[in-house]
């Protein structure tokens, strides 16, 4: 499964990049059943997930982070669904 | 515990000692009224003696006071035309407060406010006292002898009392017989015979932050003094004496007795021009130490007569009145800037600002700091050291202060205190992160609230000029707001 994520791009001065974070469960962020996160350096403020796995709903937030790494809240999640691909 | 008014409105017939119907005679009140009842008499001229023939209790006084509140009663004159203004037959618990006692003319045996033997747990404040034979006495009776006990004087004018032919017998405050009279925030002058007197029968008692100036009006050449104290216990600080009628006359005398006095405290005190002695300590005395007193300006400033039975400490006998005090020639002793005297004091375990206790009564209070207020840059934060007294004066309203910003000045527009002992500039225009202002004060409001005599209070004196103040505010490096849009596909 592919995922291309897009976000309007910060405006703070002392940006340094983002951080999105995929998972099974809408707005669970650490632990099960969170999967992965991804680093986006700034001022990128798109990217693109593979091997994502196929057949369920995963759910997507993004945050931005500054030089001192502090890191905002998660922004407002977004979800998608690939159905299982038969091979055979 | 029922409150009762007197108006010059009312009628002692068909009142009821009710605000709006109030009794006309403030005797007619303390006839009604019972122990721990409040009398609240409203303004006008009273012409009788008011006697109080119900004592309170611990926690409900028996009061009997002008209508209002510290600084703002309302003007009350209790002018007999014979006999005592007050009058206490031995009675406990009763509180008189605000009011004008004015005999007059003094006359022999008429007293402004006379407590009688067995009386105790008394207060008097906020009155003023005059044209008696005394202001306030308390009396005594029997062998051995019976006075008050636990009498507390404060906030009060007492002057021009004393019968002229009877000199040194008429004094301002006078306690023949008791125990813990503490004697406070006084003004005590012109009385014919000495301001504060406590004779032989009173103990350990309390005599501060009183102004005492001008008594022994009645020349005798007894050796009158604005203060006397004898026999034991006492503490006598931070009183302010000066000037004295009798040539012979004294500032504090330390003197007579069925036995020598002893153990007698006085520090912290200021003693300006009195006569021929400033401090009088009789031989025969014992236990007596002065303290970091100031005594300047009289013909032996300190006269210790008992020996080894006085301990003296870092007292100053010598100087110039014009370069220790504010304006002494007009009453003013509080302290001048560059006065010797400043943070030359010896710790004595009391509060002090700055280095080292000042001299004398007063305590100039000293710059702490300054800073930019975090929440506004346009507000400027001055600090002072303020440990004697609680809090600065004006609250609002504080003028002397001025700043500038890149060599402009820069507007204040406010100036009040916050808490006790801070002062909150208000600046026309900000100081940004990192830039730096100057703050100067000069010929200023800004006092302390020492309050002696109830009067006067000390300016603040320390220079302080294009005191550089930066703006060290450190913003919180806040955390980037959260994504927005966030799309997926």
């Amino acid at each position: 499964m592919i995922a291309t994520l897009s976000w309007t791009a910060n405006t703070e001065g002392d940006m340094l990049k983002y951080k999105v974070y995929w998972s099974y469960g809408d707005g669970v962020w650490t632990g099960a059943p969170f999967i992965s996160s991804q680093d986006v350096t700034f001022p990128t403020h798109t990217v693109d997930l593979t091997g994502l796995p196929d057949g369920a709903t995963i759910y997507f937030a993004v945050t931005a982070i500054d030089v001192a790494l502090n890191e905002s809240a998660k922004s407002s999640s977004v979800s998608k669904i690939n159905k299982y691909i038969r091979r055979y | 515990m029922a409150t009762y008014h007197v108006k010059k409105t009312g009628n002692d017939t068909t009142g009821d000692g009710s605000d709006s119907l109030p009794w006309l005679t403030i005797g007619k009140g303390v006839t009604v009224m019972t122990g721990g009842d409040t009398l609240e008499v409203h303004t006008g001229t009273y012409v009788e003696t008011v006697t109080c023939s119900d004592a309170g209790s611990a926690g409900a006084p028996t009061i009997i006071q002008a209508h209002g509140t510290t600084g703002s009663y309302d003007v009350v004159t209790v002018a007999p035309t014979s006999g005592h203004g007050f009058y206490i037959p031995g009675k406990a618990y009763v509180t008189i407060r605000g009011f004008v006692v004015d005999g007059t003319t003094p006359a022999t045996g008429r007293f402004g406010i006379r407590f009688d033997a067995a009386s105790h747990n008394l207060i008097v404040e906020d009155c003023e006292v005059k044209n008696f034979c005394m202001g306030i006495i308390g009396a005594h009776t029997g062998t051995p002898k019976v006075g008050s006990n636990n009498v507390t004087i404060r906030r009060n004018s007492i002057h021009n009392n004393g019968v002229a032919s009877e000199g040194q017998l008429d004094h301002g405050i006078y306690s023949d017989t008791g125990i813990n009279w503490t004697i406070q925030y006084n003004l005590v002058y012109s009385n014919t015979g000495y301001g504060i007197h406590l004779y032989p029968g009173t103990t350990n008692s309390t005599v501060s932050w009183n102004i005492c100036h001008d008594n022994a009006a009645s020349d005798n050449g007894n050796g009158e003094a604005n203060i006397l104290v004898s026999n034991t216990g006492h503490t006598i600080e931070r009183n302010i004496c000066y000037g004295i009628g009798d040539a012979a006359g004294m500032g504090i005398r330390v003197q007579y007795g069925d036995a020598d006095p002893a153990n007698i405290e006085l520090r912290h005190n200021t003693i300006g021009a009195s006569g021929t002695y400033g401090i009088y300590i009789a031989a025969g005395c014992t236990g007596i130490t002065l303290k970091n007193n100031l005594s300047v300006g009289s013909t032996t400033p300190i006269s210790n007569n008992a020996g080894a039975g006085c301990v003296l400490t870092n007292n100053v006998t010598s100087g110039t009145p014009s370069a220790l005090w504010t304006n002494s020639g007009a009453g003013d002793y509080t302290l001048k800037a560059g006065a010797a005297v400043l943070n030359t004091g010896t710790d004595i375990g009391q509060s002090f600002n700055g280095a080292a206790p000042d001299q004398g009564a007063a305590e100039a209070f000293v710059f702490l700091s300054a800073s930019v207020e975090n929440s506004a840059t346009t507000t400027l934060v001055v600090n002072f050291t303020n440990n004697v007294t609680a809090n600065l004066l004006p609250a609002s309203s504080i003028t002397g202060f001025t700043s500038k910003k890149n060599g402009s000045n820069n507007v204040i527009t406010a100036a009040s205190r916050s808490g006790n002992n801070t002062v909150l500039l208000t600046l026309t225009n900000a100081i940004a992160q990192g830039d730096t202002v100057l703050v100067s004060y000069s010929g200023g409001n800004l006092t302390d609230s020492s309050l002696f005599g109830y009067t006067i209070n000390q300016p603040y004196i320390q220079t302080l000029t294009d005191q550089a103040v930066t703006n060290n505010v450190v913003v919180p490096d806040l955390a980037p707001a959260a994504p927005t849009g966030l799309t997926v596909v």
